[in-house]
């Protein structure tokens, strides 16, 4: 099976008025999701006509406010307070606002930025963007930056190594960035994919020099 | 003006033992206004992704909720499988339509049995969990499983149905389909059942589709909308007619679970007829790098699985929009205007199942 799904870049300025026109046409509002990226929350509003799928894509950085569209779809009132209380995007004028209580979460906003652990490829990403963000950009050769993206990184490489040789000591430093209540063989499973990400910017670095 | 007060409905409730809160309030008898409350217990399963691998996320898409847990493990499986273009063998889809159909029956009918319990047909309640567990029986020989089937694997199956135990569970649907009939016949004519339920929590076909409405709530007000026509699995080798009903109130919700059910035994008819021979499974390489919005019909309606990869071992992101999360602004505007006492039985034909929606 591989249904035909149409992805539309928008802006975010576009999208009370493009919804307005598909409730025109009489599509179904099938859901409002959105996905935590290392710099940025994607909002994914899907549509369906006739079996069609149609999806609405834009993003907004942190903090930046997204116009409801509860005046057009009354429904989706509950998929833009999830979105609220669970990553943190702030939703202007929804109908029916719980203001921040339609999810209990011992975490506030478990979803955002600061609370995911990225992996693979965002993981790189997401540390590249930190050192940008603070604005400090060495004038130096870009090997420099490099070493600091991969400084972080091989702080985890560490812990693999010496869990290798004392396993006791391995989950403690390994299980800073998870949950304290984890199965060590969890914490044990994710040290390893980082710690092998961290070894290949450190390799190239120390080749250079 | 008539005095309003507010009256809970849930989170403990006798007739609905799973935590909804609906804060109803009411002029005498009557609702004005209902809003609803979840997250009682929130479990934040779709952040797993970041501590299993994408094979082993499989059994926790299955543990999503009891009743669907199969059809969950399924889309999450087509997901993942067209991120990753793997071509699942032709059995293998026969066996999940199979399962798939097996589970809707098992949902449908346990709902009969809840249903009737709370209009006060105790003894259907015994007669439907007897049925069901005719259908459970037939998982735990297929699969080992009698709720959480754990079957699911993606590139295909994990276990094969010989021929000659399909034929015997084509078999046993048939005396399933005797049982199921009698019962049937007390919704069909009992006259205390159609005066609970006709005219009951009435939602317009208009409404219905703009408010969202998917599953048997859809099809009750006459939407033709039922995601097994997009041909997933097998279906699109089955004769697969959407059951919809006009009415649009409790009754007509009812109508369309009972007819689902033998549909669901004529599907499985079917496939057990064509199943072709072969492998169930395929291996592959490689991590899922791209993302896709997979559709499938549960029991109480569409179901998405949206699942993103980066080429990790761990996906990306994985959102679940369960078909009860998408109808409760739909419950609302049934329950406004309603009568209190008709609560109990408007909630239960709407089929909430938060364990889904607190995934």
């Amino acid at each position: 099976m591989s249904e035909r799904q149409e992805i539309i870049d928008i802006a975010k300025n576009e999208l009370v008025g493009i919804v307005a026109q598909y409730m025109a046409e009489g599509y179904r509002l099938v859901q409002i999701g959105c996905t935590t990226l290392p710099d940025a929350y994607e909002l994914n509003y899907s549509f369906d006509k006739d079996y069609k799928f149609k999806n609405l894509r834009f993003a907004v950085n942190p903090g930046e406010e997204v116009p409801s569209i509860t005046a057009v779809y009354g429904s989706a009132f509950l998929y833009e307070n999830e979105i609220h209380d669970l990553f943190g995007v702030k939703i202007t004028n929804i109908s029916i606002d719980y203001h921040g209580t339609l999810y209990h979460t011992a975490l506030k906003t478990p979803f955002s930025i600061e609370n995911i652990k990225f992996t693979g490829k965002a993981a790189a990403k997401a540390e590249a963007v930190k050192p940008a963000a603070e604005g400090v950009k060495p004038a130096n050769e870009e090997a420099a930056t490099k070493t600091e993206a991969a400084k972080p990184a091989a702080e985890g490489v560490k812990p693999a190594n010496e869990e290798a040789a004392t396993k006791t000591e391995a989950p403690q430093p390994a299980a800073e960035g998870a949950k304290p209540g984890d199965e060590p063989a969890a914490a044990k499973s994710e040290a390893l994919p980082t710690a092998a990400e961290g070894v290949k910017p450190e390799n190239g670095s120390s080749a250079s020099n | 003006m008539a005095k309003r007060n507010i009256i809970p409905f849930g989170p403990q409730h006798p007739v609905l033992p799973e935590p909804i809160n609906f804060e109803l309030v009411t002029e005498d008898e009557k609702i004005v206004e209902a809003l609803p409350s979840i997250s009682y217990v929130h479990r934040g399963l779709e952040r797993l992704v970041e501590k299993r691998d994408f094979k082993d996320f499989v059994h926790i898409a299955d543990r999503i909720c009891g009743l669907c847990s199969f059809q969950h493990s399924m889309g999450y499986c087509q997901a993942v499988e067209h991120v990753m273009g793997i071509e699942v063998p032709e059995r293998a889809l026969y066996l999940r339509t199979i399962w798939a159909e097996l589970s809707r029956m098992h949902s449908h009918v346990f709902w009969m049995g809840t249903g009737a319990d709370a209009f006060g047909f105790e003894s259907i309640f015994m007669q439907a969990l007897r049925i069901r567990e005719a259908v459970l029986n037939i998982f735990e020989e297929t699969t080992g499983g009698r709720v959480i089937l754990g079957v699911c694997q993606v590139g295909g199956v994990r276990r094969d149905i010989e021929d000659d135990t399909l034929k015997e569970i084509v078999k046993r649907l048939i005396t399933i389909k005797g049982n199921l009939e009698k019962i049937s016949t007390v919704f069909y004519n009992d006259y205390s059942i159609r005066h609970r339920l006709e005219g009951v929590g009435y939602i317009s076909k208009e409404d219905a589709y703009t408010l969202g409405c998917v599953g048997p709530m859809a099809r009750a007000s006459g939407l033709d909308l039922d995601m097994r026509a997009l041909g997933y699995a097998a279906y699109k080798y089955l004769d697969v007619e959407p059951m919809v009903e006009s009415g649009g109130d409790c009754y007509a919700r009812c109508l369309v679970r009972i007819r689902e059910n033998f549909h669901s035994i004529d599907l499985i008819r079917q496939a057990v007829e064509k199943i072709p021979q072969g492998p169930v499974a395929v291996k592959f390489k490689g991590f899922p790098d791209g993302e896709y919005f997979s559709r499938v019909e549960q029991p109480r309606g569409e179901v998405i699985h949206y699942v993103r990869g980066n080429g990790d071992k761990n996906l990306a992101r994985f959102r679940v929009r369960v078909p009860t999360f998408t109808n409760i602004p739909a419950m609302i505007k049934v329950l406004v205007g309603s009568e209190i006492a008709d609560v109990p039985n408007i909630i239960l034909t709407l089929d909430p199942c938060i364990s889904c929606t607190e995934r």
